[in-house]
């Protein structure tokens, strides 16, 4: 039995040397609550695995972000609202008698949003038990770049493929 | 030897001719033509210019159309006859949109006699085309870049439908749909426009949008729904990208051959594919948004093969990281304006000076200010008809686009992708 278990795990380590093979695979070691930014430029990345090497289970957040940041400055932008609305038309007509009009529907109305420096939109954010690996169900298309933020010291293992 | 020579005894003299000696043309200039990418226009044929607009007319069209009242039941339930009836009391409205004309102006340097006597190549009937193009282009982006800033929503591939501002843009990005508003639309976690968002879109347009068809009745068929059909008009990159679709690949029929063949057809059967030249696509880096340029000229030292060739600009081609299709419904939501001539006063030719026109043909012409230096050395400008030695083409355009239904229309922001992957 456990011979055959460990041809199992043989067949599955070489299944998962096989699938990185395809792109580039980078391994960097992850400070608790520093941020760091591991690719930058169109990627897809095909796997990411999360060692957790405290004694705290962390909590990995993921950013589409070329450089190691999770703030991003945003201009004042504008956006636009809808909501239900009803108004009053009071109206005299020639005959003097007052008529009022009561209209209902939806009022849609531009909003500026003041410049403000907010944390960036996550890609996604993964949590990995205390002292544990964890390939994370997590591949996505990024854009500007990878940017990683763990509050717990550990290592990412990352294997990519340019986009052409 | 001294040559030349008579009655000499040449054995034992070697006597060759100088390699360089006599005269030769330092190239043989061989004409070749220069392949490039085709053009085509899709925005001037979507939206043919169904108005008029003559002189004499004011500053500014008003468009009125008539909107039906709404449906707002879901339930009826009338009065007893013996008691006194309910009513419902209906009202319609009217929808008004301001459209204005608007031009623009294009011309060629200006052009010296002697480099057309001397040439190799003549160069005028290339400029002249050349100018040409590039307004029927400006006239095709035009078209698009009002459309995409009148468009009351955006669909954002992988977040949603947004309601969005509108207007009429400005060179600094800082009007309608400002890059403000788009740099928050891309900061957000886009996806690429897949099959199945492009389906949601298909139902969010239909009930959501009340988008009207581009093709078909828009009338229930039983056990069919109802005859829907929408254009989308894209960029080719993303409709080869569905050879790659994750949803095409776990459903397609299996005699659908995606090996040798690529992803091919309408989707769903509601929406057909068109494709534009050159598809609007955004560069989004630290906050900023900019649009590249499709084309640029190679410049280099080193690779002569490229030396001024007019290529894909690499900012556009590679680092632009998202783009934008376009869902189409009714008629294409918008009607173009024929401006029609200019005053007819105005396009007549007055003391040997050609009339003014606005159709965006190019004209030759000499009557500019050239510059040149008077007996002081100081730069004066003289009458180019005193030799008539320069000439340039100029065209001027005059166009106006009017958004009767503009929701008609939705504007689809997704991320990039290229190349095939076993991953979704």
């Amino acid at each position: 039995m456990k011979k055959l278990l460990t041809s199992l795990f043989g067949i599955f380590a070489a299944f998962s040397l096989f699938a990185q093979s395809s792109g580039t695979t980078i391994v960097r070691s992850m400070a608790a609550n520093t941020v760091s930014n591991y690719l930058s430029g169109r990627y897809i990345v095909n796997s990411v695995r999360l060692v957790n090497s405290s004694t705290n289970s962390s909590t990995v957040k993921f950013y589409d972000w070329a450089t190691a940041a999770t703030n991003i400055v945003r201009a004042a932008y504008i956006v636009v609202d809808n909501y239900s609305t009803n108004y009053n038309v009071v109206y005299t007509n020639s005959a003097g008698i007052v008529a009022t009009n009561t209209f209902v529907g939806q009022y849609i109305a531009n909003r500026t949003v003041s410049a403000v420096t907010n944390e960036q939109t996550q890609m996604g954010a993964f949590q990995v038990t205390a002292s544990t690996t964890r390939d994370i169900p997590f591949s996505p298309l990024v854009m500007r770049g990878l940017t990683v933020l763990s509050d717990q010291a550990g290592t990412i293992e990352i294997n990519y493929s340019a986009i052409p | 030897m001294q040559l030349p020579a008579l009655d000499q005894n040449v054995c034992g003299q070697w006597t060759q001719v100088q390699k360089d000696y006599y005269n030769k043309l330092p190239y043989y200039l061989t004409k070749f033509q220069s392949d490039y990418l085709k053009g085509w226009q899709k925005w001037g044929k979507l939206l043919p210019k169904r108005l008029k607009w003559q002189p004499n007319m004011g500053t500014t069209m008003r468009r009125v159309a008539q909107e039906w009242s709404p449906n707002l039941r879901q339930e009826a339930i009338p009065q007893l006859l013996s008691d006194v009836p309910t009513t419902d009391v209906t009202f319609t409205r009217e929808r008004t949109f301001d459209v204005q004309v608007y031009r623009h102006r294009f011309q060629t340097r200006e052009f010296w006699f002697l480099p057309e006597f001397q040439d190799f190549f003549q160069h005028l009937e290339h400029e002249y085309e050349d100018l040409q193009k590039q307004v029927t282009q400006y006239y095709e982006v035009f078209l698009r870049t009002r459309v995409f800033h009148h468009s009351p929503r955006v669909y954002l591939a992988g977040v949603g439908l947004v309601d969005a501002p509108t207007g009429i843009p400005n060179a600094s990005g800082t009007a309608a749909k400002t890059d403000a508003t788009i740099s928050s639309w891309l900061e957000q976690n886009l996806s690429t426009l897949s099959l199945q968002e492009v389906f949601k879109i298909m139902s969010i347009a239909q009930t959501q949008i009340g988008m009207t068809p581009y093709k078909g009745t828009g009338m229930p068929v039983e056990n069919e729904g109802i005859d829907f059909q929408y254009k989308m008009l894209m960029d080719n990159e993303a409709y080869l990208q569905f050879t790659n679709d994750t949803w095409a690949k776990e459903n397609r029929v299996l005699t659908v051959d995606i090996t040798n063949n690529t992803f091919k057809g309408s989707l769903f059967g509601c929406v057909h594919c068109d494709f534009e030249r050159s598809a609007l696509r955004y560069k989004y880096a630290a906050g900023t948004v900019t649009r590249p340029t499709p084309e640029t000229v190679i410049e280099s030292a080193d690779i002569l093969e490229e030396t001024n060739r007019t290529a894909p600009n690499p900012d556009y081609t590679r680092n632009a990281q998202y783009a934008v299709a376009f869902l189409i419904g009714g008629n294409g939501g918008y009607d173009a304006l024929d401006v029609g001539p200019p005053p007819a006063a105005f396009t007549k030719s007055v003391d040997a000076v050609k009339g003014m026109n606005w159709n965006g043909k190019a004209d030759w012409t000499k009557k500019f200010l050239i510059q040149c230096k008077n007996s002081d050395g100081t730069a004066v400008a003289e009458l180019n008809e005193t030799w008539g030695e320069h000439m340039r083409a100029q065209a001027q355009l005059a166009m106006a686009i009017a958004p009767t239904n503009a929701f008609n229309v939705l504007p689809i922001i997704y991320k990039r992708n290229v190349g095939l992957t076993t991953v979704s």
